[in-house]
């Protein structure tokens, strides 16, 4: 009896899991999943925070410790203001990530719209974000989405509210790129392993440690000239056809909080 | 209802939880996958059923996958773990026997993400996941997964006591 009752709800959860599939294949769901993501947001907020303290509380404790092999008298005292440290530190990272970015949103020639991050894929299957903006904001499919002026992804879906960001860093991202002291072309593609790579490079270009990897803009979406990273590591070997490297982006983007997209 | 509710606020601070969770390299554990692992060895009802699904769902909401492929997967192998156990293991179980579990369970969680989604990216426009994962960070995904299981049998233990609690307030009204 039980049986059948569980073969029941599984049959009932199938045929509802299958109606949202072909729904969301058919671009149906964009709503349903706009209005879904609205509960959690408040709650990534605050576990956001929650876990920036546990890092804040675990550097505080190490530097309390030494300081009080020191002197023991004022660790009280210091104890209480590294909390209040703490707090401004943050208050602090979070003025400064604001800064960098208005300060390249003065330089550049972009329409750039500002976002914030709501959350990361938890499912690891993928390197891509959640933005606070949607088509409502005028964001399209395939913008570019920089953050202290380095490009960090592009679009790959947009609802009215939130859009997907699909990181460099991830392996099914590939961006024309140019190597810009030499003007050498490549594909910059995410890998899990070393983050970005360029490669495609043909073997009479140069390519040196730090040299810049920006934008070829030959595709539509992407504009020429936008910065990617440094060039890191040479990957390649001498008998190899063609050469790869490795590149480093200027901005951490495991931590990301506020980033930019480029409005046409 | 309070079971409604406390497994809403539970897949909510798991999926939460699991979006700021730092990552070790680029993997990290799937608590909402181990939620929904944990209750299937442990219910005889249909709540494992709801409550795999609903994690399936609420990891669609922030993937870029299309949305019911992990809410199926999940499903289908929390309803797979429940029926063997319960038709193989009627005594307690071991600590070997839930390891080899919540591996196989990972593979094939995996196995069917990566199926159902490369046959929905032909008849809509979605990346397909990177067979890259494949090689390279799916082990230290089920290592941290094999790690997390205990705390999230220890979660599942405590929600039972809540909504025990609870029930009984519901049945003296």
């Amino acid at each position: 009896m039980r049986s059948n009752r569980q073969l029941g709800v599984f049959s009932l959860l199938i045929f509802l899991g299958l109606v949202l599939l072909v729904l969301s294949i058919n671009g149906l769901s964009r709503p349903l999943q706009s209005t879904g993501v609205q509960p959690s947001r408040p709650l990534v907020y605050i576990f956001s925070g929650i876990g920036n303290s546990f890092k804040s509380f675990f550097s505080y404790f190490s530097s309390v410790n030494s300081v009080n092999k020191k002197n023991a008298e004022l660790s009280e005292q210091v104890r209480k203001l590294q909390q209040e440290n703490v707090a401004l530190q943050q208050y602090r990272l979070e003025n400064e990530k604001l800064k960098d970015e208005l300060e390249y949103r003065q330089k550049t020639a972009h329409n750039l719209v500002s976002a914030t991050v709501l959350g990361k894929d938890p499912s690891g299957f993928s390197q891509s974000l959640v933005l606070n903006i949607g088509s409502g904001s005028g964001i399209k499919v395939g913008a570019a989405v920089l953050s202290q002026g380095y490009l960090i992804g592009k679009i790959i879906s947009v609802d009215s509210f939130t859009s997907k960001v699909l990181l460099v860093t991830d392996p099914q991202s590939t961006i024309d790129a140019q190597i810009s002291a030499t003007g050498d072309n490549g594909i910059v593609r995410g890998s899990y392993g070393s983050g970005m790579i360029i490669e495609n490079l043909s073997q009479s270009a140069v390519v040196n440690t730090n040299d810049r990897v920006m934008t070829a803009g030959l595709s539509s979406e992407i504009p020429k000239g936008l910065l990617i990273g440094n060039i890191g590591q040479l990957q390649s070997q001498k008998s190899d056809l063609l050469q790869k490297a490795t590149v480093i982006s200027g901005v951490d983007l495991k931590n990301l909080e506020f980033v930019s997209v480029i409005k046409e | 209802m309070a079971k409604v509710v406390i497994y809403t606020i539970v897949v909510i601070l798991l999926l939460s939880l699991s979006i700021v969770f730092p990552k070790i390299g680029a993997s990290a554990p799937n608590l909402l996958f181990l939620l929904s692992v944990v209750y299937a060895f442990r219910k005889d009802d249909s709540d494992y059923l709801w409550l795999a699904f609903f994690s399936g769902l609420a990891l669609d909401l922030y993937t870029n996958t299309f949305l019911g492929i992990f809410a199926l997967s999940f499903l289908v192998v929390a309803f797979i773990i429940n029926y063997t156990t319960r038709t193989f293991f009627s005594s307690d179980l071991s600590f070997v026997y839930i390891g080899v579990i919540v591996t196989l369970a990972y593979l094939l969680v995996v196995g069917l993400v990566y199926i159902l989604n490369s046959i929905s990216s032909r008849f809509g426009t979605s990346l397909p996941i990177s067979g890259e994962y494949l090689t390279v960070k799916i082990w230290l995904d089920l290592f941290l997964n094999l790690v997390f299981v205990a705390p999230m049998y220890l979660l599942s233990l405590f929600n039972d006591r809540i909504i025990n609690y609870y029930s009984k307030d519901e049945g003296s009204f």
